[in-house]
């Protein structure tokens, strides 16, 4: 190995070339070089945690997790793993696991008043088989709805959309990534008519410039965020820009913080590209071969109705008309609405206009929670589109996404409502006939409408319109917004709620039925992570108890309702392997499962430019991020030379959007105020999110002791000048209070985070803060994703 | 094994049992009523460097614990606090000595490079892997919640 000092480490990493579309399958024989510590057998996985998708080589002695490291190997992380990663050895083993399922019952029958109480899997999956069927004759099959995750594998991502689309004939089919990167899945479709980023974190070592738009990456993203600090300490010009709304940890690497006003994103994103208009900073060339522009419909809601609907009206524009409309977002007009100062405008303009700048800019819940997050999305398109700092090293708008497999699962297999496999709709008869035929159904038998988005789902199980409400992996009843409506809701009569989980949660608390789940490496899974990486690993520890995964829980419901076939393959075709580990799934069908259902799966993405490898790829590789043609990988899509997609002699092509001659689209779109202001009565901003230490509701992090003792309990982070003017000290028991609800903790301040004056934060991860009472349940109207963001409240001492 | 064994194990045997099952389920499932837990306050160490001992690690190579306070410290692209005395096990006094950064620290496998004068940039930011402990008691389980009915 060389040596360096850190001056010539600068040179050398500096002076790293992506290769193009570079195969890297992987001996497995040499996936583990290193010094084993102990005798411990050790295996590759992608981390449970977070987007970013860190490659762990896990420890097992004795069918137990033992140990975990960060692998030495991994593009991704690169040897190292965050606090939770670290922790991951002990998520499945806390005192309270569930192990065997619960039926609500009275004396010895399922009862809505009944307790949670011991039965057999039987009587578990017997009993939901009959309400489905009961629901599906009586009220319709859109009544049964299926919410799953980010945190599904793909093939138990892929089961329930098949099962649910293909077989129960029902689009009531959402995860919690509607309330994750909705927004940033229609930011894609609308400006370049496909999902999922264009760059990969090889990018990272050639960006001169990080803008964070709204995005604490330091704790959400930890190794992302060290990725950067790795850069910036390298390259000594390289510059990190927060933008926010929360002086945060992000902060403290950046050359600048940036504090805007909640909602005036939208206002910045249109002042910078004013400028780059006015001074001359755009690339012509490329808005001339490769952009379109686009006007889209105005006061466009909220979706607070529970019956709103919204259909865009877009026209086409000239660059002329575009300045025309940005014209208005002058630095005075923009410091009005946002508090940014001219001269911060004009720094941002500058990095986004220089030619000689490469720039990267990351976003995540703050542009994605959002009531325009859509919008907010095509806004920082814009400005990579404007400038043609785009597909290509170092140039990179780049949406990060916070689930593992957020884009794996939820975007790729396109387990929402109005989505099927490979960014194809329901609503389109084409794609709905291509996924028939590859599932071997019916023609006909997939609903054309989609019936209800996230938020939908749930007031519609508080209306009644949906009666049966199975959630897996997920926590929706510490998670939703405005949840005291949906609770009381779930807790109707009529109402069924199913829950697959490992362990007790706020959500378990209002279920009939509690199904044991298995988790990560005790069943065989995939992940997809923000840099489109495939990432699969084997079964390595046995589930406790009675539990069982939910690829295994579908299918055996699916056979309850005489759906089986669904799930039937050939045990020639997918013999089950003899040298590992395999999962309940593939031993109760007596042919490999997974394989089988990845084997179909792949088709919808060949020739497509969704091209998954074949099973095996995966198992010997660190994951690999598709298109996958002729074996390569591909790091930067659209662009000629990285993507095999893309025309010889085009440069770059967006190819997503054929329709209108491969070009992406730049969209106007305005500044709107959020639907919930503070006023006299409620003065203070909410703003919710995460903790470095905590995974989204704490049903995991919590239950580990290291990440529980580094940040036992959500507070309520206050401004010292607003804690001042009220009387509160550091520690004071507080009231936040809403209109739809309130929740009592402690003020904190001069804590990790500082809210602007004026605001408050408050993370969600600890089912003792029910804060998602407080929140407003108001959307996106065109991706329909939650702000959890902002709304107003009040705050009284206790 | 005599009488008088046997009898000492009969008498406390309840009381091991009690023991053992001394920690409820966090969430209990009796009826509707939803379980409430008290919101509480952090707070970590206020012992400065050199004042406290080191945390066991949790298992062979896990990053440990930071057992004193780092309010102060800064991890920017001018300095990084922890450092100072990690980087090379500075001894605070005789009874003191910083732990020492491992070489993993100063290599990049991935990279195929060391660096002699600091650690690798991806492991720069120290806290977001090892983390402070807060004064409580792990409670999740039997501390903070309680089984109030709404």
């Amino acid at each position: 190995m060389k040596k360096v000092t850190r001056r010539e480490f600068l040179r050398q990493s500096s002076g790293a070339v992506v290769a193009a579309g570079s195969a890297i399958y992987l001996n497995p024989f040499e996936l583990f070089a290193g010094n084993p510590v102990t005798d411990l057998k050790w295996d590759k996985a992608p981390c449970r945690f977070c987007g970013t998708g860190c490659s762990v080589l896990v420890g097992v002695e004795n069918g137990k997790i033992m140990a975990v490291k960060g692998d030495p190997k991994s593009s991704v992380n690169q040897g190292t793993l965050c606090s939770k990663g670290y922790s991951l050895p002990f998520i499945q083993y806390g005192e309270d696991r569930l192990t065997k399922p619960l039926i609500r019952m009275k004396n010895g029958k399922f009862d809505k008043d009944g307790v949670l109480s011991e039965a057999t899997w039987d009587e578990a999956l017997d009993l939901i088989a009959k309400k489905i069927k009961k629901t599906i004759d009586t009220k319709g099959p859109q009544a049964v709805a299926m919410y799953g995750s980010g945190q599904w594998t793909i093939w138990e991502g892929y089961a329930a959309s098949k099962l649910w689309k293909g077989g129960l004939r029902s689009n009531s089919l959402e995860v919690n990534a509607r309330h994750c990167m909705a927004s940033a899945v229609a930011g894609f479709m609308t400006t370049f008519g496909i999902d999922e980023p264009m760059g990969s974190y090889e990018d990272f070592n050639h960006a001169d410039a990080f803008i964070l738009w709204g995005a604490n990456v330091a704790e959400m993203h930890p190794i992302l965020h060290s990725k950067m600090t790795d850069r910036l300490l390298n390259n000594k010009n390289a510059k990190l820009i927060n933008l926010t709304t929360i002086s945060n940890l992000s902060s403290e690497f950046a050359d600048k913080e940036i504090l805007f006003n909640p909602q005036s994103d939208l206002a910045i994103a249109n002042g910078i590209a004013k400028i780059l208009i006015e001074q001359n900073m755009i690339d012509k060339d490329f808005l001339e071969k490769h952009v379109l522009l686009k006007k889209g419909k105005e006061n466009i809601g909220y979706g607070l109705e529970d019956n709103f609907k919204f259909k865009e009206e877009a026209e086409l524009i000239s660059i002329a008309e575009y300045a025309k409309f940005v014209s208005k977002y002058t630095s005075e007009y923009v410091e009005k609405i946002s508090g940014v100062s001219k001269s911060d405008l004009e720094m941002l303009a500058e990095i986004y206009g220089n030619p000689n700048t490469k720039v990267m800019s990351f976003w995540t819940m703050g542009v994605n929670q959002h009531t325009r997050g859509t919008w907010m999305n095509n806004l920082i398109y814009n400005l990579h589109l404007l400038t043609g700092k785009i597909s290509e090293p170092g140039n990179q708008p780049y949406s990060l996404t916070g689930q593992p497999s957020a884009c794996g699962t939820c975007r790729e297999v396109g387990t929402f409502t109005h989505r099927l496999p490979a960014d194809m709709v329901v609503a389109n008869p084409e794609h709905r006939a291509r996924t028939e035929k590859i599932w071997n159904i019916e023609p006909g038998t997939i609903p054309a409408k989609p019936s209800y988005h996230a938020i939908a789902m749930m007031r519609a199980l508080d209306r009644g319109d949906v009666e049966i409400f199975w959630s897996m992996t997920a926590n929706p009843f510490q998670a939703y917004p405005n949840l005291n409506r949906y609770k009381k809701g779930a807790l109707k009569k009529n109402r069924f709620i199913i829950v697959s989980d490992v362990y007790p949660t706020r959500s378990t608390e209002v279920a009939d039925v509690v199904l044991p789940s298995a988790m990560w490496v005790e069943k065989e899974g995939a992940f997809g992570n923000a840099e489109r990486r495939t990432h699969f690993w084997k079964k390595m520890v046995d589930a406790p108890g009675e539990s069982k995964s939910d690829l295994w829980q579908l299918i055996e419901v699916a056979k309850r309702l005489g759906l089986g076939k669904l799930f039937e393959y050939s045990s020639t075709e997918y013999p089950i392997p003899s040298d590992y580990d395999v999962s309940d799934a593939t031993l109760s069908a007596g042919f490999y499962m997974e394989k089988a259902i990845w084997e179909e799966y792949r088709q919808f993405g060949l020739g497509h430019a969704h091209d998954l490898a074949p099973f095996e790829v995966y198992h010997n590789s660190r994951g690999l991020r598709w298109p996958v043609v002729d074996g390569k990988e591909t790091l930067i899509r659209f662009k000629e030379g990285y993507d095999p997609y893309v025309e010889a002699g085009t440069d770059v092509q967006f190819y997503g959007n054929k329709k209108q001659d491969n070009k992406a689209t730049i969209w106007f779109r305005p500044y709107e105020p959020p639907p919930e202001l503070p006023d006299e009565e409620y003065p203070f901003w909410l703003s919710t999110g995460r903790v470095l230490e905590h995974w989204h509701s704490g049903t995991m992090t919590r239950r580990v002791e290291t990440l529980y003792k580094a940040y036992p309990h959500a507070t309520a982070n206050l401004h010292p000048n607003d804690a001042k003017k009220a009387g509160f000290k550091n520690g004071d028991k507080i009231r936040i209070k809403s209109r739809r609800g309130e929740v009592v903790l402690h003020a904190e301040i001069g804590g990790r985070v500082t809210p602007q004056e004026g605001m408050v934060f408050v993370p969600w991860f600890d089912e003792d803060v029910m804060i998602n009472n407080v929140t407003l349940d108001a959307y996106c109207p065109i991706s329909k994703q939650a702000d959890f963001k902002k709304c107003a409240v009040k705050i009284e001492k206790v | 094994m005599s009488y008088a064994k046997i009898s000492l194990i009969l008498l406390l045997l309840p009381f091991a049992i009690l023991l053992t099952c001394s920690t409820p389920p966090r969430v209990v499932f009796e009826g509707d009523g939803l379980v409430t837990g008290e919101p509480g306050m952090n707070s970590y160490p206020e012992e400065e460097p050199g004042e406290t001992t080191p945390f066991e690690r949790v298992y062979e190579n896990a990053p440990p614990s930071v057992p004193h306070s780092i309010a102060d410290f800064s991890i920017d692209r001018e300095s990084n606090d922890c450092l100072d005395c990690h980087l090379e096990g500075e001894e605070m006094d005789e009874d003191h000595i910083a732990t020492k950064i491992p070489p993993t620290h100063f290599t990049n496998e991935y990279r195929q490079e060391s660096v002699e004068d600091g650690v690798t940039g991806i492991r720069y930011n120290c806290t977001q892997c090892h983390v402070q402990q807060a004064n409580v008691e792990f409670n999740f389980w039997n501390g903070t919640s309680s089984t109030n009915q709404n």
